[in-house]
């Protein structure tokens, strides 16, 4: 048999105990982000590929992006199982210029590297995935701290 | 711009906690939110009965490592009336010093 729950009236409410205990779900799940290092390595490794794909010759061109596409649905995945909830990079106000400046950044890197393919010299993908690499690991971190100050100051 | 408005739905205790989870994210999975509010399945099942009814959540069944899970996400229109009624919260809290209470 169900309980009938209480009728709610807005006279009966305390804004303030209802925008703490707001604060406070979101606080308690969401700020308890533990992922490991390795995680935003991963990330790193994953983009760095995507930057320096574009400098490849084929058919490594081909296969780098498929693994690197791969490896970011395992990534997906796995935060998914792990934390229970997913966000896209793209999603908080405040948060997704972090992910806005990256991609920006990604791809002038993809451009270098087809230059380079093109142009020479070849090896400039080398240099242009690890810059891609390194910025993504770091912007993942950075992402994540301006989320978190986002939900904080939110409601 | 839409005005502030009162949602007796998502007011009440736990599903406002449910909605400020996933007002955040883009999906959550039903465990998660059941361990963040600490109740039972059928409780928490109760609460998302509810939001599903008026619209304002969809369920999403996916079979993972062999196991099926449920995935929680809100609608546009679940978007809209968190952010309404946080609005009018915030609306009251401005006319009301806050209690004691709820500093804590």
């Amino acid at each position: 048999m169900e309980s009938e729950e209480p009728t709610i009236s807005e006279g009966d409410v305390n804004p303030h105990e209802a925008l703490a205990a707001i604060q406070a779900a979101r606080r308690d799940v969401l700020n308890v982000v533990n992922y490991p290092v390795g995680y935003d390595l991963a990330y790193g490794a994953v983009c760095g590929l995507l930057v320096a794909a574009h400098g490849m010759p084929q058919p490594w061109y081909v296969v780098s992006y498929v693994v690197a596409l791969v490896g970011l649905g395992l990534m997906v995945r796995w935060w998914r199982e792990r934390l229970g909830w997913w966000v896209n990079g793209y999603s908080p106000r405040r948060a997704r210029w972090v992910a806005i400046g990256l991609a920006a950044l990604m791809i002038g890197l993809m451009g270098v590297s087809m230059y380079g393919q093109s142009y020479g010299p070849w090896w400039l993908f080398i240099p242009t995935g690890l810059v891609g690499g390194v910025a993504a690991a770091v912007c993942g971190r950075v992402w994540i701290r301006v989320w978190r100050r986002e939900l904080e100051e939110g409601v | 711009m839409t005005p502030p408005v009162f949602d007796a739905v998502i007011h009440a205790p736990g599903r406002l906690q449910i909605c400020a989870i996933l007002s955040s994210v883009d999906d959550a999975a039903f465990s998660m939110l059941r361990d963040a509010l600490e109740v039972s399945d059928s409780v928490m099942s109760k609460h998302l009965k509810q939001l599903e009814d008026v619209g304002y959540i969809k369920l999403t069944r996916a079979t993972e490592n062999g196991r099926q899970r449920i995935w929680v996400a809100l609608t546009a229109a679940g978007r809209k009336a968190f952010a309404t009624h946080v609005a009018e919260l915030n609306r009251l809290a401005a006319m009301t010093a806050p209690t004691k209470k709820s500093r804590s």
